[in-house]
């Protein structure tokens, strides 16, 4: 039942996307390895703090208004689920964070492609007016989140925070390398406001309990259900987390199963 | 024949600890008598000791009564000072950085490698059944210590604030954290804007509300910490500079960063004695270490064609405070740099205001006692194989103190005295090899984007076929996207988004280089492993 409703909901984020133009940027000419150690000192570029971010060089339109990013997508490979959101919440800035340079690089000229698809009048769909903003509100970093989210975004900046089918580094010597762990659950609950949302889903049943167990455990943050979300109107990002992503069309493609496992932040008092 | 440098010392009221190598002595702090010495401990004990190797963190309680140690097996031993009684023993998971007492004496905080800051009890109850792993627990924990926080990069400093309601981590990528003690989950602020890494912090007790840091940038950062606001920095770099007589070889490529398929893994287990030895003396004249070790490096370099020449890094090892004639003068020190280094803490404070006060050997610690002396330990090893020193020149420790706002030596005492006779142990040149005094200046620094990619134009001609299908691939995109835009601009209908155009391209030729070397560079974890 809940799965045929996010099936028809896929329809709709897919026909929420324009039609392919010839613009876009072809993944084969990105191609990566899939995955990346996050410990190595890779030649990163970062800023030394968020003040130190020009963030109207990544959101030209909306430059001289103040706003940061509030979505960060931490590990956001192809881009699927900030291009299916970016037309949901014009207003919101949103920030897809990739440690590949490759796939960072793609998801750059994607966005690129799709601000100049989506801000031509004579473009195929024809909603010319509506759609001019469109992707104006979402950008990439290549960078490493697990060291360096802090120096993106300010204490509690953030009012989602997305880990949708993260490296599940299988060996248990690998554990340590994984997004979702008791040390690194601090820094996500610094960036994040109370009462923001982490979304998780992975198609692995491991990391699935894996991060359930250490974010139920972890002191400012909450298990929150599906239907609440729904009900406090953030169902079209749950639908996004479901179907919008890459990784997630792969994971339907080959018939798995999705695990989703959301968390609320909350504070908590002084000892 | 050649002695252990002091590598710690800790002046008690009545009784002080002097670490050197491995071994720990107690010593009388009025008469400078030998009370307890690991040395003299009975065979079976001694052999512990210095098969422990040695100690590399150490810390004293506030009640002076208790030692810790750690040296190079990641056993955490509890020391009774009085009668230098082993307490306990205690397996670390991660090689530790830094160990600190809490005020009560009753937690023992330890820094890792790893990043990790954990919390022991006083009292050790070793567990019943070997704790293993299980599949969902993030971290080893051996002697059930409390995880309190972690980095994902190395903790190279912390310390707890004064009212212990905070703690403060500093790591090798830039950052210092102030989380709540001991809720460390809570984070309460960063204090980012260092460029280098950071290697040691401070809390000036009379201005609690003020944090010092220094570790590789040229200058040392004065935070308002609960805020994260940088308020002043102090430019050091030019001041320390002349006295930096240790130099370093930079981490060349292939130690551990990258390496050929296959050489990498062999030489992930030799990394620890490759960093040993790519340390150099000053001007070509080798200490004990030197001679071999550093002909080895050339051929090494020989093959590789790619000579590089030891250079003068700044670490800053140590930030320290007390109060001397009615002001609170700062007192730091860096790696391998023969003074030490103080400045009075007011407003708007200059390199100017920085004095330097010369030993003529490298600082290796110091340390401040309630009184306001300042005691040196020094490296009294160096050069000294070929150079005819005097008596004053090569003291192990010497004692400071400000008289009219300059620092001066305090007149001889028993205890500087013995420091610097009878508590000298003896060591052979491989001893003082394993020593590694200067480690940090390799270990701390880390790679620049250019270097990355000078080094490895071979992989970068390499790939370079298989490379420009993609690029062009890629070019016809965004070709196609450049006209749309010029059409779109045409009609009017232009906005902001031809930066967005430039950008990618400036940062594409970066990656090209990096990206190759990433890969490689992914074979090996830089954090430790073991």
């Amino acid at each position: 039942m809940a799965k045929r409703k996010r099936a028809s909901q896929q329809e709709k984020t897919d026909s929420a996307q324009p039609p392919q133009t010839g613009l876009l940027p072809q993944k084969k000419h990105y191609r990566q390895r899939a995955h990346a150690n996050p410990f190595s000192d890779h030649s990163l570029d970062y800023p030394s703090s968020p003040q130190t971010i020009d963030w109207s060089t990544h959101y030209p339109l909306f430059a001289g208004t103040g706003k940061r990013p509030e979505f960060a997508d931490v590990g956001c490979g192809f881009g699927g689920l900030l291009i299916a959101l970016a037309p949901l919440f014009p207003d919101t800035l949103m920030l897809g964070m990739e440690i590949r340079v490759q796939v960072s690089q793609y998801v750059q000229d994607r966005i690129a492609a799709l601000r100049v698809t989506a801000s031509t009048p004579d473009d195929s769909t024809g909603n010319s007016t509506t759609s001019s903003a469109y992707y104006q509100n979402v950008s990439i970093v290549r960078a490493n989140a697990m060291k360096f989210l802090p120096n993106y975004f300010t204490k509690h900046s953030l009012s989602s925070l997305f880990f949708l089918f993260p490296d599940p580094h299988f060996k248990s010597r690998k554990h340590k390398a994984r997004i979702i762990s008791p040390t690194l659950l601090a820094e996500y609950a610094y960036v994040l406001r109370p009462g923001g949302i982490i979304y998780t889903i992975t198609d692995v049943k491991d990391l699935h309990e894996w991060m359930k167990i250490h974010l139920t455990g972890f002191a400012l943050f909450e298990p929150v259900d599906e239907a609440t979300l729904r009900s406090e109107g953030k169902g079209p990002i749950v639908d996004a987390v479901y179907t919008s992503t890459e990784e997630g069309r792969k994971v339907e493609r080959n018939g798995g199963d999705k695990w989703l496992a959301c968390f609320r932040r909350i504070e908590v008092p002084r000892q | 024949m050649s002695v252990y440098p002091h590598s710690h010392l800790f002046v008690g009221p009545s009784e002080t600890v002097v670490i050197s190598g491995p071994h720990i002595q107690v010593l009388s702090t009025t008469t400078g008598d030998i009370l307890h010495s690991t040395v003299n401990f009975e065979d079976e004990k001694r052999g512990a000791v210095i098969e422990s190797g040695p100690v590399r963190c150490a810390a004293v309680d506030k009640s002076n009564k208790y030692l810790i140690t750690t040296a190079e097996d990641k056993m955490l031993k509890l020391w009774e000072i009085g009668g230098l009684k082993l307490l306990s023993e205690r397996e670390l998971p991660k090689k530790p950085t830094g160990l600190a007492f809490r005020a009560d004496s009753q937690k023992l905080l330890t820094s890792d490698k790893f990043g990790d800051i954990f919390s022991y009890p006083f009292t050790y109850v070793p567990l019943t059944v070997k704790q293993k792993r299980d599949a969902l627990s993030s971290h080893e924990n051996p002697s059930s210590g409390q995880l309190i926080l972690g980095h994902a990069s190395p903790l190279n400093a912390f310390l707890l604030t004064s009212d212990e309601k905070y703690i403060v981590t500093a790591d090798r990528d830039e950052h210092i954290r102030v989380s709540w003690y001991p809720q460390g989950y809570n984070i309460e602020m960063y204090c980012l804007g260092h460029l280098k890494f950071v290697s040691a912090i401070h809390i000036p007790h009379l201005d609690p509300s003020m944090l010092i840091s220094g570790g590789g940038d040229p200058v040392l950062k004065i935070w308002d910490w609960m805020a994260g606001d940088l308020k002043h920095e102090v430019n050091v770099l030019d001041t320390i500079d002349p006295y930096m007589a240790v130099r370093a070889l930079k981490r060349k490529r292939g130690e551990g960063e990258e390496g050929e398929e296959g050489e990498g893994k062999k030489r992930k287990k030799g990394k620890g004695k490759d960093k040993a030895k790519e340390e150099t003396p000053d001007t070509g004249t080798p200490v004990a270490e030197g001679s071999e070790a550093a002909a080895e490096e050339k051929t090494e370099e020989a093959a590789k064609g790619e000579p590089s020449e030891p250079e003068k890094i700044l670490v800053i090892h140590k930030i320290d405070s007390l109060d001397a004639e009615g002001c609170l003068w700062i007192v730091f020190s860096a790696v391998g740099t023969t003074a030490l280094f103080t400045f009075p803490f007011k407003a708007g404070v200059t390199s100017s205001d920085i004095r330097a006060f010369d030993f003529g050997l490298p600082v290796i610690d110091f340390s401040i006692t309630g009184d306001g002396e300042i005691w040196v330990n020094l490296d009294a090893q160096w050069k000294s194989t070929d150079l005819a020193t005097s008596e004053a020149s090569t003291k192990a420790v010497r004692v400071m103190h400000f008289v009219s706002q300059e620092l001066k030596e305090v007149s001889e005492k028993a205890l500087v005295s013995a420091l610097n006779t009878k508590s000298l142990l003896q060591a052979t040149p491989e001893e003082l090899k394993k020593l590694d005094l200067y480690g940090d200046l390799t270990s701390m620094p880390k790679y620049s984007d250019s270097e990355a990619a000078e080094a490895t134009p071979e992989v970068a001609a390499g790939g370079e076929k298989a490379k420009s299908k993609k690029e062009l691939g890629r070019l016809k995109n965004k070709t196609k996207v450049l006209a749309k835009m010029a059409v779109s601009a045409a009609t009017g209908d232009a906005r902001a988004g031809e930066d967005e155009l430039e950008e990618p391209e400036t940062k594409r030729t970066k990656s090209e280089h990096g990206d190759e070397a990433e890969v490689k560079k992914n074979e090996d974890v830089v954090m430790a492993e073991s």
